[in-house]
């Protein structure tokens, strides 16, 4: 023992040594300021005449701050900490680094703030690799087009609204009908991920939540499994507006750490309608000119350099991906507001949840007229593509056709038939939370839709069905839902099977 | 008024580096509100150019002023005691700090172990 103790002395004090002889002790010339001005979080700055926008500063008692905006004689810098103890006349310096995060592979189901700190109790994260807040995207070269499907286990998603790894799909509609939810769910979902594979990093980006909210969000995470590969990264309603403008920008650069590696990583920004806010509120406290909706010129910028950055590599440059899933929160179903249209423009699609579908029972509340994956198709698989058929424009025009059925009373045999058809399909369609499905039992419920074998069964016993038939499906049905786990178009044999279980399990089934 | 003319105006303020309280009564009595506060403010990060702060442990270094003054002939100094420095002198030359002083590279070392020590 006293051997381990002495050997472990002496490599101390040979690492001490070698970081000594490291050490330069070279005069320190600095760039200094002189706090001019305290607003809000916001520091105008005198001198700091050689800083950069981006970089980080250090405050006389050791705050940190960035610096946001350069001006002839001033710098405003935005406050990592606590503003109020940063007081007029004290000094403010350079530190030559752009602002970064560090991250490490034990960042892994860890709660942080956007400058790294953790909030979970726990110890610091390791020193390992600084990631710059602030990054130029990947060009075309790097980048190669989605082909890999990144499942929800979502039916409504992965069969209307597929989304492939590195691509941006929005979701977006009024508070409260579950957009929060459709995030979590996919999730939870990475953990049934195939077992020659790693499970895709999840990145959860709480801004200007209510701490309440977050807490939840890291519950359901841990009593579901899926913390160990997630990272929660926190800047709740109570932090100061300068940390909930930067948490977006540390999600994605922890997200590039491990998108450096090879890894596939989701990234959940919960949501960018309050990273507007902060935004807005930090220009106009910087007074910068003001334009629709009092936002700054920048916004549109402002999101489309953050989302710019969801990638898909190139197998040449290790191949690794980053999903972003943005999330907007509308008024009164206005997806025609300023930050909307924005987003809806940057992004891939988007799955809009309405207050109409979440109020008639209809969970998740996906109107699946809106809702769009303008790459997603690439990244289904094709025993899903084989099933699914005209799903989505079938549902779309079910809508409408329940609608204007509303004012007739005397319909055709075939509009009947629509119609019975496509309540079905919504009956279907409705899952319940944290319950995300495989991909094989996905298609086996759509087909058994499709093809009519609940046709006979009554609405309201629809969802009974399908639970029992899933459930009987993984019991007596394994061989076929390997099968489809494959992923290829299901061969003639494999249809014949999926009759024959599904005709089994209807004669056990009493509606 | 234009913001460069304002600066002009500071800069004509200054006599010798110092601040010339008749030049500035004459200036700020013929300007509005919003240009004063330009101008005011221009003054002040002049004056803040024009001089150098030098902060040591100990005030009464005879040598080390006649350095400076040969070395910084068109700048007011100002001398500040700060027995925390330990060793050396530190001086603010405009928005540059030149550190001297013991505690600087106390300050350094601390922080080196640290980038380089889990």
């Amino acid at each position: 023992m006293s051997n381990t103790t002495n050997i472990n002395d002496e490599l101390i004090l040979q690492q001490l040594e070698k970081n000594l002889m490291d050490f330069s002790s070279d005069i320190k010339v600095q760039n200094v300021g002189n706090v001019e001005k305290n607003t809000d979080g916001v520091i105008t700055a005198t001198g700091l005449s050689q800083a950069g926008i981006g970089e980080e500063v250090e405050f006389a008692n050791g705050v940190m701050g960035m610096i946001l905006g350069l001006d002839e004689d001033y710098a405003s810098i935005i406050v990592l900490g606590d503003g109020d103890s940063i007081e007029e006349g004290s000094s403010v310096k350079r530190t030559g680094r752009i602002l970064s995060i560090n991250v490490h592979d034990s960042i892994l189901g860890r709660v942080i703030n956007p400058i790294g700190q953790p909030l979970d109790g726990k110890p610091e994260i390791k020193k390992g690799t600084l990631m710059p807040l602030e990054k130029i995207a990947p060009g075309v070269i790097e980048r190669e087009s989605v082909d890999t499907p990144l499942k929800t286990g979502i039916k409504a998603i992965d069969s209307m609204i597929p989304i492939g790894r590195g691509q941006r799909e929005l979701i977006i509609g009024d508070r409260g009908l579950g957009k929060t939810a459709i995030a979590i769910d996919t999730i939870i979902n990475q953990k049934n991920h195939p077992k020659d594979q790693q499970p895709v990093i999840c990145i959860y980006v709480a801004i200007g939540q209510k701490q309440s909210t977050v807490a939840r969000v890291i519950n359901v995470l841990n009593e579901y499994g899926a913390l160990p590969y997630s990272i929660v990264v926190s800047a709740s309603a109570s932090e100061p507006v300068a940390l909930q403008y930067l948490s977006p920008f540390a999600g994605v650069a922890i997200a590039e750490y491990f998108c450096a590696k090879g890894r596939d990583v989701l990234i959940v920004y919960d949501d960018l309608t309050k990273h507007a806010w902060s935004y807005r509120q930090l220009s106009l406290v910087l007074r910068r000119p003001a334009g629709r909706e009092a936002y700054p010129g920048d916004i549109f910028y402002l999101h489309s350099r953050l989302l710019e950055r969801a990638v898909k590599l190139s197998k040449k440059n290790g191949g690794g991906s980053i999903t972003a899933l943005p999330i907007i929160e509308t008024q009164a179903g206005d997806i025609s507001a300023y930050i909307p249209t924005n987003v809806i423009s940057i992004t891939d699609g988007q799955i809009f949840v309405e207050s109409d579908l979440f109020n008639n029972g209809i969970r998740p509340a996906i109107n699946a007229g809106y809702s769009v994956s303008r790459v997603g198709g690439a990244a289904q698989t094709s025993a899903m593509k084989s099933v699914i058929g005209m799903l989505r424009i079938a549902q779309a025009q079910y809508r409408e056709l329940a609608a204007f059925a509303q004012f007739g009373s005397e319909l055709d045999a075939e509009t009947r038939a629509q119609l019975e058809k496509g309540k079905r399909t919504v009956e279907i369609l409705k899952q319940a939370q944290y319950h995300p499905l495989s991909e094989p039992l996905q298609i086996m419920s759509i087909w058994s839709v499709n093809n009519g074998f609940t046709d006979d069964i009554p609405t309201d016993d629809v969802l009974r069905f399908e639970r029992e038939y899933l459930e009987y499906l993984q019991r007596k049905g394994k061989k076929l839902l390997d099968e489809l786990s494959t992923g290829k178009k299901p061969s003639k044999e494999t249809l014949e099977l999926m009759k024959k279980v599904t005709e089994d399990f209807k004669k056990t089934f009493s509606a | 008024m234009k913001i460069k003319l304002i600066k002009q105006l500071a800069k004509a303020s200054f006599d010798n580096n110092s601040l010339n309280e008749n030049k500035i009564k004459i200036v700020s009595s013929k300007l509005k509100r919003k240009d004063l506060r330009s101008y005011l403010r221009a003054l002040k990060i002049l004056d803040q150019e024009n001089t150098l702060f030098v902060s040591m442990p100990i005030t009464d270094d005879e040598k080390v002023k006649n350095a400076l003054q040969i070395r910084f002939p068109n700048k007011k100094i100002v001398y500040t005691l700060n027995k925390d420095l330990l060793a050396g002198i530190k001086i603010v030359n405009n928005d540059l700090l030149y550190d001297f002083t013991l505690q600087g590279k106390i300050e350094r070392l601390i922080g080196h172990f640290y980038d380089t020590n889990d």
